[in-house]
């Protein structure tokens, strides 16, 4: 075999310039396709929509990264495509390009053969190959340069980024894209919404007195419907219908609040706050956690007083005095059930005598007798008997406990002792004594337990309330927005978004509800107003309203037009209700209407009538400052 | 007569014998252009088919030299020659020969004597040869692919070398007979003898008008020992695989089902052909390959000669379409179309 070492040597250099070449050409057209696909994404994205980028903005550049990697990858194939280019074909490459007449390729060919012609053909190749010119004549012949049109992939991707962060979108295709977003939000408000209700019952179910009290007051803890169910097919419908469930819950615990349990527990802590705590002496503790409401406290110290009247160590003065203050603490106990302050308040409120409240059965039938109340005053006046009666209830259980360890504490002596020996005879008189005594103190302790289960149900049903409200305010919006608003309402958690609504600030504002009389429509907004609200009868006169209408139908004429085709009745309505009055008013009332009086000006005018109308009794809406706040 | 085997054992006997080789077809070519001026590259084109042992379909308006070339071809090789005239009443027994009853040299008897006819010669010059019947021109098959005539049950080999240069008029068609494909396929090559030139033609006028025949000055130059002795040589040319695979590339891209057609782009051709060219197209084409390697002094065929000899090799083995006809579309230019869209590298 010849040795081929000129022609290899040639065959690999341009086997290098080859290579180099066409990286150079596949790097330029993948350039070339990038660029173009770039732009065409762009242009797309910005004419019709963004629909077909599959990841919104970002689309454009994942695609343009693909088709640069798909390019890549075909110029790495073609790369090691021509690095595996047998030797002969690389010669006869250069044979083509050189115009050689084959005589390398020919050489490459046959340089296993031995013929003479063969021989002769390798002799031509390797000649060829030690030129001096060949070198050069192949640099020429296999060029390696910039490809044609590098350029223009480069500045296909310029424009493309110019295009897509300086040229706005066209109005093509958005309706696609209005639909994507609006299912968008609709999938992130079903979310909200499920997360909204998914909480609110999982603070109630970690409630279970709270549970059971909504449970036994009829309306079931769980908020009816999903409002992220299918058949909602706008986010507004499901926004709407999350705060309807979460107004209606609301709406529930706020009958809670202010149901019989409620009323029971006001009462209880009106009555209990009458006492007037000693200044010293062994009740002072228990009787300051009673005016405190304290229960849990009073319960507490409830115990250690049993323990000390049982003491047999006790000296007869501290005794004394201990039974001095039981009876004491007794009487005021009973004093303040008998008070019966806020059943009192509220027959007051619905025009019935107050002093009905210290007879349970006659307040009763007096209130199923009155004719002025409407049905649900009636059933409210009822709920507060009740209330009444258990809170009185619970006072006399305090009261007789508090008697009994007072009995016990005056024959605390002799009856220890006494109790003692007939407890070792076997006598029943001790027995009897203590077994009353502490079924009286487990009588108190049972109301105690009451009361401080009725304070902390009020207080869970106010925080579920509170969580309500917040989520009524939030309407149903997305998680991220929620995020959103309570890192800017960081400051003001307290006011909107924490749970102490109710607590006393140092200006004196206190939240009080009042009986309001709602229209049953949802509630859509809630202010606490610090002040008491006005109530009660209108004094103005007749003549003072008619000039304040015609005074504020001008202003309100100047700050809000009037349409053009209303602004003559208007003037007209508003202009003759001055000359109707003062014509009403300077006239008795005849019972004949005025034939000359427009129709319109019969609403008007009607209330002209109604304040020298006597009142109707104390259950008039205006005497009812429940209404009246209404 | 037959030549002996050529044997060549080293590069320098090898170097030699191509420049004998190209030192006789020079001496050749100048003898020819002694009578014929002009059409260098028509007189080149057969004596490629010469030393290619191939015929030649000579093929062009009348007056341009075709009857001139041939028998001054004759001439300058030494050859008998023989030229017919085709016409449409030409018998089969006009070219070949025939059986005649003569007197027995013996005495006293007769015996039948076959009379050659002018296929007999080393140098055939069959000209307007699509001027007789289907019939006459199949009278040529035989000798032209077997070199040998069978009459009357008796087959007589013709004396090599044996060259047909047919001509043919492409412009007076009527009342002739279009040569048979299997005839076409026979030739080597269809040489298209062009127009002269101006100042060719001047010469022509020239040397024709004067007081001395140009064409009396021919000497014979080669014989048909050395005719033979350059064919030999030409078979010996190297011809690299890739090389020939190009050739072959270049015979099926000439057919409407050729592989690597939608590769490099033959697809657009594909109702231009009805049928492309033979295997004995290919085989010309290497074979001329290797003479037009041997006359540029090189030792190997390359895909150049290749290419430059692809339209005289095919032009007359591929049929065109309907279309290819209507358009105007001529086989040389589905040929050169072939050459450019095919690619001389090396071919995985």
């Amino acid at each position: 075999m010849t040795e081929l070492t000129p022609i290899q040597s040639v065959v690999a250099r341009a086997r290098r310039r080859i290579v180099l070449g066409a990286l150079s050409v596949a790097l330029g057209e993948s350039l070339l396709w990038t660029g173009v696909s770039i732009a065409v994404i762009a242009i797309g994205a910005k004419v019709i929509a963004r629909w077909w980028t599959p990841a919104g903005d970002r689309g454009v550049w994942f695609l343009g990264v693909i088709v640069g990697a798909l390019a890549a990858l075909a110029m790495w194939h073609y790369f090691t495509r021509m690095t595996r280019m047998p030797d002969v074909a690389v010669a006869s490459v250069i044979d083509v390009r050189m115009k050689l007449h084959d005589r390398l390729s020919t050489a490459v060919a046959v340089a296993e053969r031995t013929d003479a012609f063969a021989r002769a053909a390798v002799e031509d190749g390797i000649r060829i190959a030690t030129d001096k010119r060949m070198q050069e004549a192949l640099a020429r012949a296999i060029p390696i340069a910039a490809p044609r049109r590098w350029w223009a992939g480069p500045t296909l991707t310029a424009i493309a980024c110019a295009i897509w962060w300086f040229v706005p979108g066209l109005s093509m295709g958005h309706a696609a894209q209005d639909l994507t977003k609006s299912e968008t939000e609709l999938q992130s408000a079903r979310e909200a919404a499920r997360m909204q209700i998914d909480s609110l019952q999982a603070q109630i179910e970690s409630k279970p007195e709270l549970s059971q009290a909504l449970a036994d007051a009829g309306s079931d803890k769980k908020l009816s419907g999903d409002p992220s169910e299918e058949k909602l097919k706008s986010a507004d419908d499901v926004r709407r219908e999350t705060t309807r469930q979460v107004n209606d819950l609301s709406k529930r615990l706020d009958d809670l609040l202010q149901g019989e349990k409620a009323q029971q527990l006001e009462a209880m802590k009106e009555a209990l706050g009458r006492i007037e705590p000693t200044k010293a002496g062994p009740l002072k503790k228990l009787a300051e956690a009673l005016k405190r409401g304290d229960a849990q406290r009073a319960k507490s110290e409830l115990a250690d007083l049993q323990k000390q009247v049982k003491d047999a160590t006790m000296d007869e003065q501290s005794r004394a005095e201990l039974a001095a203050q039981l009876s004491e603490l007794a009487k005021q106990l009973k004093e303040g059930a008998e008070a019966n302050d806020a059943l009192k308040k509220a027959l007051e409120n619905a025009g019935l005598d107050g002093d009905l409240a210290k007879n349970p059965a006659a307040a009763k039938a007096a209130v199923e007798a009155a004719k002025n109340l409407n049905e649900e005053q009636v059933q409210a006046l009822k709920q507060a008997l009740q209330a009444q009666a258990k809170s009185n209830e619970s006072m006399d259980k305090l009261a007789r406990a508090c008697e009994s360890m007072c009995s016990q504490c005056k024959n605390g002596g002799a009856k220890a002792g006494k109790s003692q020996s007939k407890a070792s005879q076997g006598g029943e008189g001790g027995k009897s004594s203590d077994e009353t005594g502490e079924g009286d103190a487990g009588l108190a302790s049972d109301a105690l337990s009451e009361m401080e289960m009725l304070n902390e149900l009020m207080k869970d049903a106010e925080s579920a309330r509170s969580q309500c409200q917040k989520s009524s305010c939030s309407g149903g919006a997305t998680p991220s927005d929620q995020s959103g608003r309570s890192s800017m309402n960081a400051n003001r958690a307290q006011g909107q978004g924490g749970q102490r609504t109710k607590e006393q600030t140092a200006t004196g504002t206190r939240a009080r509800k009042e009986k309001v009389e709602s229209t049953g429509g949802d509630v859509i907004a809630r202010q606490l107003v610090e002040a008491p609200p006005v109530v009660g009868e209108s004094r103005a006169t007749l003549q003072q309203l008619s000039g304040d209408i015609g005074t504020g139908s001008e202003e309100g004429t100047e700050e809000d037009p009037v349409p053009a085709n209303l602004r003559e009745v208007h003037k007209h309505y508003f202009g003759d209700l001055k000359k109707k009055i003062d014509a009403k008013t300077a006239q008795p009332v005849a019972p004949a209407s005025d034939p000359s009086a427009s129709p319109a000006a019969q609403p008007a005018a009607q209330p002209a009538v109604e304040p020298s109308t006597p009142a109707a009794g104390n259950a008039s809406p205006a005497t009812n400052p429940a209404r009246a706040n209404a | 007569m037959t030549a002996a085997p050529l044997q060549l054992q080293s590069v320098a006997e090898v170097r030699a014998a191509c420049a004998d080789f190209r030192s006789v077809a020079d001496r050749l070519r100048t003898e020819i252009g002694r009578v014929l001026v002009g059409q260098d590259e028509v007189v080149n084109q057969v004596l490629i088919a010469l030393f290619a042992n191939g015929h030649v379909l000579l093929e062009g308006v009348p007056g341009l030299g075709k009857t001139l070339l041939v028998r001054t071809l004759g001439r300058a090789l030494g050859l008998s020659f023989s030229r017919i005239q085709f016409t449409p009443d030409l018998m089969p027994a006009d070219i070949l020969g025939t059986q005649i009853v003569v007197e027995s040299q013996s005495g006293g008897g007769r015996e039948m004597q076959f009379r050659p006819g002018p296929i007999f010669a080393q140098i055939l010059l069959a000209d307007e040869v699509n001027r007789a019947s289907p019939k006459s021109q199949s009278a040529l098959l035989e000798a032209m692919q077997e070199r040998s005539v069978t009459i009357g049950g008796e087959t007589r080999t013709l004396e090599r070398p044996f060259l047909v240069l047919a001509t043919q008029n492409p412009i007076e068609q009527e009342g002739t007979y279009p040569l048979p494909e299997a005839q076409l396929d026979r030739f080597l090559f269809k040489v298209i003898v062009p127009y002269v030139e101006r100042t060719d033609l001047a010469k022509i006028v020239e040397r024709t008008t004067g007081r001395v025949q140009h064409e009396e000055q021919v000497t014979p130059v080669l014989s048909a020992a050395q005719i033979e002795g350059a064919q030999q040589l030409a078979r010996l040319v190297l011809a690299a695989p890739h090389v020939q695979d190009y050739a072959v590339r270049i015979v099926l891209a000439s057919h409407p089902t050729g592989g690597g057609r939608e590769r490099w782009g033959l697809a657009e051709l594909d109702r231009m052909i009805v049928a492309g060219s033979s295997p004995r197209g290919a085989q010309s084409l290497l074979m001329a390959a290797k003479v037009r390697a041997l006359l540029a002094g090189r030792c190997a065929v390359s895909t150049q000669d290749i290419a430059a000899l692809a339209p005289a090799s095919l032009r007359h083995r591929i049929a065109r379409s309907f279309e290819a006809e209507a358009v105007g579309m001529t086989c040389d230019a589905i040929i050169q179309e072939i050459v450019r869209l095919v690619p001389a590298e090396l071919q995985p």
